[in-house]
């Protein structure tokens, strides 16, 4: 990749399209466009929070996450050279323009020590702090070049795919995964959970329990799993303790009231199972759960009613159920099912056998999982490795002026961000103090 | 427990309130003499405003122990962390503050950052005493202690030093049009702003990462836009600006105080979100 760019510099393009591309090339790798891009999804999540959450599928918003995405990927390609460098050290030969910076990161300093004194100072105080040295000598002038957390600046490139990586981990999820938000079963009912997983779930029972107040305290389905019709295991799924079988995972999601029922015609049974009431519907101030059975032989199909759950029903006794039948898409009528007392609609019969609950379950399988706890670790680690290692570069000269006297030219670079002035004076100032001190050992005071 | 738990939180809130009033008596004292002796610096002085300054820094101390024993008793109380209800999290959040501002203190000797920090945390403590609840049970979905206390503890972290960095960024814009002597200088305030966003980011980033982690567990999904979780996305993106404008363009100042004092407004629409938001998860 960075061969592109440099052939892209040297020559100017001719083909159009290398033009193009070149121009897009640029455009992403720029640091503005960044800023640019966060700001404008960061506007956009406000404008979200107001209005709907549509707006974070909608085109304009996938589209600023995919150029965001695509200028990391750009910039942090195009900063490899530099990373490169920053590895290496750079060179470590400056002019003395170099250290004249206006800015408050160079300085000079006269010492009346010999040139050699001053380096000796100046190594052992920066090999202290931990520095990384590399000398050069051209015509009596000592050249270092020092460097420390070279290797942290790796940092930016964990935190940067990591990003990557999460929305990678999303792709594959919602590609090569599957997601059943509404999977319900009613107890004593067995499920296959399709998907070509294999699996089947039995749910043996569901239980809520309440605190005193009347808060919830627990949701628990106790289930058995069945894997191509071998029971494979059995326990219980609550919230905050989903169930992992082969990385399909079982989250208990929802529940509400099912019914045992049984359908005959002619005598015959033409329907017996479970209806679970997992819609509910309001109607003049009267809230009622509704599920429904199809009877095929018969062309009906019934809506079975639940009295109201939020205040006494008027029009469905307690422990019984309403039916609204329809025939072939006509609606029939109204009727009143008891316990146990067979109803008779059009050729067939129906009886409410016994009261139930269904659990509602989210299955999921997403293969990215690991992906996603591994990009979030890089993530953590990236920025803990910039932050807290930050790099930092020196460049010295340091030349004899006259015999006895040297000058110290000092160069100091990091990260825009660091405040970097006051590690300046405080080097100068350490080496000046072990320069006294040495010296003050060896042949007494030397007032400088 | 629920007495040691109130008491503790009536004395933090007037410890607080004494050594917001002693630091205003050794800064105005310190003001008066600058401005009277000009250049001489009797001893006698010296010692007069070190004294109320000694005095308020050790009511700040006493006021965390305070505020943590309540937080202590609480804990035994309910068996978790400071994640259940307002009450908690606005105890749990003027402790971040206070104890950051005071760790920022010690270092830049900033007493205007720690005492308008200070007022911050009050107004926190205030809200804690009038919402106060007594603990009440764990809805389903909140049973997951560790990793929910995990969350809290990043949020304390996060949202106190960030605290500290918006007060800074404040002063700063003050400090930048009025050029007051008695305000720090800008070049600490700067200082004070980035340091409290080099802590304050990383636990900020941990902070989502732990809620989506919990959101996948009681939920199946890590992340749902939801008004609470966008919130929580747009604080993060306001620092990450900030970081971004400040390594590669060099941004301090106004522009970035700016950003800090938005990015702290985050956080608070984040914190009080559950009363803007009815339904929803208010917790
Ligand atoms: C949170 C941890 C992050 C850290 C520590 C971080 C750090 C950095 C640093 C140091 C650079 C400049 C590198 C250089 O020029 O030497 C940079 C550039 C960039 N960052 Fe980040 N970043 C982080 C997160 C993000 C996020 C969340 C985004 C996007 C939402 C992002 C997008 C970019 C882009 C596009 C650049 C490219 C600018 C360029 O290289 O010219 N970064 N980042």
């Amino acid at each position: 990749m960075a061969k592109i760019i440099n052939d892209s510099n040297n020559n100017p393009a001719k083909n159009p399209l290398t033009k193009a591309f070149n121009w897009i090339w640029r455009l992403f790798s720029s640091a503005k466009l960044a800023i640019a891009l966060i700001l404008l999804i960061t506007v956009l999540s406000v404008i979200g929070i107001f209005t709907s959450v549509e707006l974070f599928s909608s085109w304009y918003f996938v589209a600023a996450g995919t150029l965001l995405m695509l200028n990391i990927l750009i910039c942090n390609i195009n900063r490899w050279k530099g990373i490169q460098k920053s590895l290496k050290g750079g060179q470590i030969k400056q002019s003395e323009n170099f250290f004249e910076g206006k800015d408050k990161t160079a300085g000079i300093k006269d010492f009346q020590y010999d040139a050699s004194q001053v380096l000796e100072a100046a190594k052992s105080t920066l090999q202290k702090r931990g520095y990384r040295l590399r000398f050069e000598d051209d015509a009596g002038n000592t050249y270092i070049a020092a460097d420390k957390n070279r290797f942290f600046i790796l940092g930016t490139y964990l935190s940067h795919l990591s990003i990557i990586l999460l929305v990678l981990a999303y792709i594959i999820g919602s590609t090569f995964g599957f997601r059943e938000s509404g999977f319900i079963v009613v107890e004593g009912e067995t499920k296959e959970v399709g998907y070509d997983t294999g699996l089947s779930l039995n749910l043996i029972s569901f239980t809520d329990s309440y605190y005193e107040d009347g808060t919830p305290s627990d949701y628990r389905s106790d289930v058995v799993i069945y894997k191509n019709g071998v029971e494979v295991t059995q326990t219980a799924i609550r919230v905050n303790h989903p169930l992992t079988y082969e990385g399909i995972r079982f989250y208990q999601s929802f529940f509400g009231p099912a019914a045992a029922v049984e359908v005959t015609k002619n005598d015959e049974i033409v329907f017996s199972g479970k209806v679970a009431f997992y819609s509910s519907f309001g109607s003049y101030g009267y809230y009622r759960n509704i599920g429904f059975i199809d009877i095929d032989e018969s062309k009906l199909s019934l809506a079975i009613i639940t009295p109201s759950f939020n205040t006494p029903d008027p029009m469905i006794p307690d422990g019984q159920l309403a039916v609204l039948a329809y025939k072939d898409g006509v609606e029939l009528g109204v009727n009143i099912l008891e316990k146990m007392i067979p109803l008779e609609i059009e050729d067939v019969a129906l009886t409410y056998l016994s009261d139930l609950q269904y659990s509602g379950f989210q299955v999921k399988n997403d293969p990215a999982n690991a992906l996603v706890w591994i990009a979030c670790s890089l993530f953590i680690v990236g920025l803990a490795m910039v932050f807290y290692f930050p790099h930092r570069q020196i460049w010295l000269l340091i030349k004899n002026t006259s015999p006895g006297n040297s000058r110290l030219f000092v160069r100091f670079m990091a990260l825009k961000a660091f405040n970097t002035t006051a590690t300046l004076q405080e080097l100068v100032s350490e080496i000046e103090i072990r320069l006294n001190d040495d010296n003050s050992n060896k042949r007494g005071v030397h007032y400088g | 427990m629920d007495n040691i738990e109130t008491i503790s939180l009536v004395f933090s809130i007037i410890g607080i309130i004494l050594s917001i009033v002693f630091y205003m008596i050794a800064f105005i004292r310190k003001r008066s003499q600058t401005s009277n002796h000009e250049g001489t610096t009797s001893k006698n002085n010296v010692s007069v405003k070190s004294w109320f300054d000694i005095t308020a820094n050790i009511t700040v101390v006493i006021a965390i122990i305070f505020i943590t024993v309540a937080m202590i008793s609480r804990a035994i109380e309910t068996g978790h962390g400071p994640f259940s209800n307002m009450y908690e999290f606005a105890l749990a959040f003027s402790w971040g503050i206070i104890l950051a501002g005071f760790v920022f203190h010690l270092k830049y000797k900033t007493g205007s950052v720690l005492n308008i920090s200070l007022i911050i945390a009050l107004l926190l403590l205030i809200f804690a005493r009038v919402q106060y609840t007594p603990p009440n049970n764990l809805m389903p979905a909140l049973q997951q202690s560790a990793l929910l206390s995990a969350h809290v503890a990043s949020a304390v972290v996060a949202y106190g030093t960030l605290t500290i960095g918006f007060v800074a960024a404040v002063l700063y814009l003050i400090q930048n049009k009025y050029n007051l002597n008695w305000l720090p200088e800008l070049e600490v305030l700067d200082n004070i702003t980035y340091k409290s966003v080099i802590i304050g980011f990383p636990f900020l980033t941990l902070l989502i990462i732990l809620g989506a982690l919990w959101a996948d567990i009681a939920w199946g999904r890590y992340w749902g836009w939801d008004p609470k979780e966008t919130a929580s996305l747009v604080t993060w993106l306001i620092y990450a600006a900030y970081m971004h404008t400040r390594l590669l363009k060099g941004w301090k100042g106004v522009r970035a105080s700016i950003l800090l004092i938005a990015g702290f407004l985050a956080i608070a629409f984040t914190f009080f979100g559950n009363y803007i938001f009815s339904g929803l998860h208010s917790y």
